[in-house]
């Protein structure tokens, strides 16, 4: 191996390694800690409810391994990325949804898993910063 | 095992209304099966979902998603594009599938 080609091994390495850092850094708030710091970390804790963020749970799930969940952000403007935590469970943010295009509308719905009652709380960065909306789903069979 | 990905993708109110659902068993590490042993963690942690080959989302997982996601989203578009989504789970596990909206 010459120079230059270990030169370009070396680079190469590098591109590899940025290109895994924001997963890595990910991994600091996807993991086992409280709801709150996990909040915290997202959004340097700054952040404010808003009431043009809509997040649509159910009050009472029966079944805790199939909850819906919708984040409708379509009234805010600049979404960038949408975060759902789950106060209750291990893991409490269950997605992180980056939006990569303007095409496509600030809106998700999908299905968490719960363990037990909980507080569920949407959050959403935009260009301005970070937006919180809150509600409470009670959960009658566990699934976590 | 059969991973499937169901797609549908219509256009709705002028936009495209595209819902996915993946099979996918999205163990946490924590439950046990019939003989006490704990199953492995094995869950889908990247999405990558794109509109003619230009990236529309990324999502990003954790195990507390529900077993065979469901996924729900609206976008700009028109009838004949292809939308596709593709998937790794955190062992290392691949799928992905193209569909032309309706």
């Amino acid at each position: 191996m010459n120079r230059r080609s270990a030169i370009k091994v070396l680079f190469g390495g590098m591109v590899v390694l940025s290109s895994m850092l924001p997963l890595n850094a990910l991994a600091n708030f996807m993991g086992k800690l409280k709801a709150d710091d996990a909040i915290n970390k997202i959004t340097g804790g700054k952040h404010s409810e808003s009431s043009s963020l809509k997040l649509k749970t159910p009050k009472l799930a029966e079944n805790g391994t199939q909850v819906p969940v919708t984040v409708d952000a379509t009234a805010l403007t600049g979404v960038k990325s949408i975060f759902l935590l789950v106060h209750e469970n291990i893991k409490p943010v269950a997605m992180r949804i980056d939006f990569e295009s303007d095409d496509v509308a600030a809106f998700a719905s999908f299905r968490v898993k719960m363990g037990k009652p909980t507080k569920v709380t949407a959050i959403v960065q935009t260009s301005v910063g970070f937006v919180t909306a809150s509600s409470n789903t009670k959960v009658t069979k566990g699934g976590c | 095992m059969a991973k499937r990905i169901k797609v549908r993708a219509k256009m709705k109110k002028g936009l495209i209304e595209v819902k996915y659902k993946v099979t996918h068993p999205m163990e946490t590490g924590r439950r046990k099966d019939k003989s006490g042993v704990l199953v492995a963690e094995d869950y889908i942690n990247h999405i990558k979902i794109s509109k003619n080959g230009k990236d529309m989302l990324t999502l990003l997982p954790n195990s507390t998603i529900s077993a065979d996601p469901y996924l729900f989203f609206k976008m700009k578009g028109t009838k004949g594009d292809t939308i596709s989504l593709s998937w790794i789970s955190n062992t290392g596990e691949k799928n992905s599938a193209n569909t032309k909206v309706k």
